[in-house]
């Protein structure tokens, strides 16, 4: 059978109030279109469609609309939810999506015993095992224990629940199926942020689960929860398939893409990962004030960030910064590192003893390098004694 | 009783002693028993219990009864002495059920064994309750041998040794074998697909082709696979890798007789250096604490150190930006030089001597491994590089990787196994779980953990041997002689095989396993037959494997059955 493991849609989403409509509309028919060139029996969507608990009618719509568009050609949607999800609200629809040919699960059943789902192929010559496992939130699975004890008794609780309800579905697998196991979770080890900040997250750093609980039997575990595309090291094969568009910064030039996934019972799958090109990127720029000028022009499709390094303080910095750059969204100060001027703490002790002046003028000295001007100072000076006049005693 | 011949064969004697693990049986005129035949005596004790003691003929012997001298030979045969013919065989108990050991009683009928009872003599009764058999072979009489599988995968035991001489081309050929019984049957389970098997091609070409049909295969082989529930046809899933053309500035694989399929290997500069690689460039050093090992662990250091060596570009060049000079690197032949050009402040307090030593061996292994390391863009390191259990992804997830380093001088073998090996048990630290397993088939394993001496792939292959139970690395290596190999690698396979084997080898003290009429056997063994010994049975089996479904070489590669194999899928247009 022939998968397309996709996850963390957030459709909804804004970057500085700024509407990605029309690109998460761009990247979705070309997630269809690849659903359809190549053919999937079916769509496994791990999570985290919607940005929100309460999503905008145009993110529901384009939600439904691309469903459709999948199962008007013959595909099949799995789908779970994430923790930007409402669990409830999925779970309140599965039944009518599930006649359409859309199995969702927002949470776990209390009521009934979990039974995985059985998915044929289109051709009815195989099937498929697949056990479907929504965000589990950590107050579900710990409840109150982190206010008895220590967090880290808690994460190593979290971890341990989280392997026996793993351990447990999963002994559905079975060796005439080919298995998928379908989760939105944080797994320990995975890679998260950006540049030099990237860093591995470590379970009992966070709520997170351990990659050796991971089932050894999935032919492939399709994981949401985490942007970046990535491998998990873990006993089968388990992939992070990441977001649709770079949602934020910490995402800027991150090629993202779908995984197409060939599982055929007792073998090993062939998993592609394809490349998504729609949807504008965003990129981190760093420049000195004096080369923006020569700037214009550049960087026409990207939503940028830009890091500008300054001497002083650059009033007006960020108009400057969009008139040559008009895409950039967000604007950056970098200011000679003050912590290096050897009086910077000097007399934290006796800050009390300091007039408000001195105080100001040793912060804004801290802060950007530079010594605050008179006239701001005696601004300053004036409007402090007015307040102080004006407070009771 | 059932699961045995209607008549006995034959019936306990009493001229010679009967013992509770050892008898011999006389043979009906009308009868037969030959060698590896399996016996059944049901016994009934006074209390009315009833025994059956099974077990394996090991030797069978024939004589006139009545004749008293060698020359009575011709008398009898002439019909001029009144004697008679005697056919008598020797078994050796492998069962006793209940557990009552009581000799047999002379006079005791004995059956041929069948079905049920033969697969109790054999203890296939409960491998196969348990789901726990694979088949390991055939008996002579083409009936199946099984293995118990908890033996293999770590549950109570690992690892498979073979020995036997070179020229019959039996160790492979019976390691892939087994290798392809268990991933086509059932005794994997759910398992199947994430197991993973690493195969080190060390001559000729001929693993090269595992993944086409066998063109020459004939019927009876058909039915042998066919018999065991097997399909007929080659290893599925399947990655072969060659190294990278000596002279070659393009990655294309070095390999003579086969192009397509084959995806040449070599490791990238910055990953030489970042993953401490440069001891298995060393692999022959004799001792651990040697003044020449303690340089090559400074140079190391030295390497990893992002101070010193930069991150490549896209060109996968890295630069020397620790040493005396910033140094672009394009290839090993600069690392080198860079090393030598700042090896006195690298090794500061080592003898010259030993400095000396340790570039005149640097030179020699750039020289005959050199090309293996070399400058790779680092969007395509991935693809060049082998992949087990990590990078799985467009290309990375077969169940077959075929590692060929036939063509390759000795250092340059040590240390692409050194290397490879050392990097499965690293992926399977990572990833912390036992599952799934990882076979390691590794021939002229005496070349990397021999006996004598010490070396970084020694070392690796004595932590699987050791570790391997519980990391899920089975090793299943092979020699022509046990006695050549670290005895810590041996004495921890559970299964042990021998094949051919001369009389001294097999006088040995690793082939304890046989027994002595094994031992004698072992030098008249044909091609295709081994001994298996495995821990739940008491006797080594006789086993026969079939020829094999999958090429051998260009010419056995069966274009036709090739052309109608399973259907791409197609993509729309």
């Amino acid at each position: 059978m022939r998968f397309l493991h996709t996850s963390d849609w957030h459709l909804g989403r804004t970057i500085r109030q700024i509407s990605r409509q029309p690109e998460f509309e761009a990247v979705l028919a070309e997630v269809v279109e690849i659903a359809r060139a190549e053919d999937v029996d079916a769509v496994l969507i791990a999570g985290d469609t919607y940005d929100t608990f309460a999503p905008p009618p145009d993110a529901e719509k384009l939600l439904y609309a691309t469903l459709r568009d999948l199962l008007d050609h013959g595909i099949k949607v799995v789908m779970i939810a994430g923790n930007h999800d409402h669990a409830r609200r999925m779970d309140a629809m599965a039944g009518v999506l599930r006649v359409a040919g859309i199995h969702a699960s927002g949470a776990p059943s209390r009521e009934a015993p979990y039974v995985p789902l059985r998915l044929p192929s289109r051709d009815g010559s195989e099937a498929a095992t697949i056990v479907a496992l929504p965000w589990v939130p950590e107050r579900d699975a710990v409840e109150y224990e982190h206010m008895l004890g220590t967090v880290e008794g808690a994460t190593a609780r979290y971890a341990g629940q989280m392997e026996r309800v793993i351990q447990h579905f999963c002994n559905a697998f079975a060796g005439d199926t080919a298995n998928i196991l379908l989760g939105h979770m944080m797994i320990g080890g995975v890679t998260i942020g950006e540049g030099s900040g990237e860093r591995q997250l470590h379970t009992g750093q966070a709520f997170a689960v351990p990659a050796s609980c991971l089932p050894s039997t999935a032919t492939y575990i399709a994981l949401g929860h985490v942007h970046r595309p990535q491998e998990i090291a873990c006993p089968s094969p388990a992939y992070y398939s990441g977001s649709l568009l770079q949602l934020d910064f910490g995402e800027a030039e991150q090629q993202k893409g779908v995984n197409i996934i060939d599982a055929h019972a007792r073998r090993p799958a062939v998993i592609r990962r394809v490349p998504l090109t729609k949807g504008r990127g965003l990129r981190n720029v760093r420049i000195r004030l004096d080369e923006l000028p020569a700037m214009g022009g550049r960087y026409t499709d990207e939503y940028l960030r830009v890091f500008v390094d300054l001497d002083r303080p650059e009033p007006g910095l960020f108009d400057k910064v969009r008139d040559v750059l008009p895409n950039a969204l967000d604007v950056k100060h970098l200011l000679p590192d003050a912590t290096a001027d050897g009086d910077a703490h000097a007399g934290a002790s006796d800050h009390r003893a300091a007039s408000p002046e001195e105080l100001l003028t040793r912060f804004y000295r801290q802060k950007h390098g530079a010594d605050i001007a008179p006239e701001l100072l005696s601004l300053f000076s004036e409007l402090y004694r007015a307040e102080a006049e004006r407070a009771p005693a | 009783m059932d699961g045995v011949t209607k008549d006995p064969v034959g019936l306990v004697i009493g001229t010679d002693d009967a013992f509770a693990l050892e008898f011999w049986v006389w043979v009906y005129p009308h009868a037969y028993l030959q060698l590896d035949d399996v016996v059944t005596v049901p016994i009934r004790l006074p209390d009315d219990r009833e025994v059956r003691l099974h077990g394996i003929v090991d030797r069978v012997r024939s004589r006139y009864e009545g004749a008293r001298f060698d020359s009575d030979a011709e008398a009898a045969r002439e019909q001029r002495l009144p004697v008679g013919i005697a056919n008598a065989a020797h078994v050796t108990v492998t069962r006793v059920e209940p557990e009552i050991f009581v000799a047999p009683f002379p006079g005791a009928a004995v059956y041929a064994s069948e079905g049920a009872t033969r697969d109790e003599a054999l203890y296939f009764d409960k491998m196969r309750a348990d789901r726990t058999a694979f088949c390991a072979g055939f008996a002579r009489d083409g009936r199946p041998i099984y293995g118990n599988i908890e033996f293999l995968d770590g549950t109570r035991g690992a690892h498979m040794n073979i020995s036997g001489i070179s020229g019959v081309a039996t160790k492979t050929s019976y390691a892939l074998f087994l290798l392809y019984s268990l991933l086509n049957s059932d005794v994997l389970g759910a398992h199947a697909g994430n197991t993973r098997a690493v195969i080190f091609n060390v001559k000729g070409e001929d693993l090269l082709w595992l993944d086409k049909p066998n063109g020459k295969l004939d019927a009876d082989a058909r039915a042998r696979y066919e018999s065991m529930g097997l399909p007929v046809g080659p290893f599925t899933d399947v990655g072969i890798r060659a190294p990278v053309q000596k002279e070659s500035g393009h990655m294309t694989p070095a390999s003579d007789t086969r192009k397509e399929g084959v995806t040449a290997y070599a490791w990238p500069l910055a990953q030489f250096c970042r993953e401490r690689l440069l001891k298995f460039l060393f692999a022959d050093a004799d001792n651990e604490t040697s003044q020449l090992s303690f340089v090559v662990r400074l140079v190391e250091e030295w390497l990893a150190d992002v101070r010193n060596i930069a991150d490549p570009d896209e060109h996968g060049f890295v630069s020397v930006i620790g040493g005396s000079e910033i140094v672009t690197v394009r290839g090993f032949w600069d690392l080198v030089r860079a090393i030598e050009a700042d090896i006195t402040s690298i090794a500061p307090h080592a003898a010259d001597g030993t400095r000396n030593a340790f570039i005149r061996r640097l030179y020699d292994a750039a020289q005959t491994t050199g090309h293996l390391i070399r400058a790779i863009p680092p969007r395509e390191a991935e693809a060049h590089s082998i992949r087990v259990l990590e990078g799985r992804a467009d290309g990375g997830n077969s169940r077959v990787t075929v590692v060929d380093i036939h063509a390759l001088p000795d250092k340059a073998k040590r240390f692409v196994v050194g290397v490879v090996v050392k990097g499965i048990v690293e992926a399977k630290e990572r990833i912390g779980s036992g599952r799934p397993l990882v076979f390691l088939v590794l021939d002229e394993l005496n070349k990397y953990a021999p006996r004598e001496g010490w070396s970084p792939i020694k070392e690796v292959i004595l932590d699987i041997a050791e570790r391997g139970r519980s990391l899920g690395v089975i090793l299943v290596g092979a020699q022509q002689t046990a006695s050549e190999i670290e005895r810590r690698v041996t004495s921890n396979a559970a299964f042990r095989v021998a094949g051919r084997l001369d009389t001294a080898e097999a006088s040995r003290g690793e082939y304890g396993f046989l027994t002595d009429a094994a031992k004698a056997r072992a030098s008249i063994l044909k091609p295709g037959t081994m001994f298996l010994h495995q821990p739940e049975i008491p006797v080594p089996l006789l086993v026969q494997f079939p020829f094999p479904a999958w090429a051998t070489r260009k010419d056995e590669v069966d274009r036709a059955a090739e052309a109608s194999g399973p259907p791409l899928r197609p993509r729309k247009a």
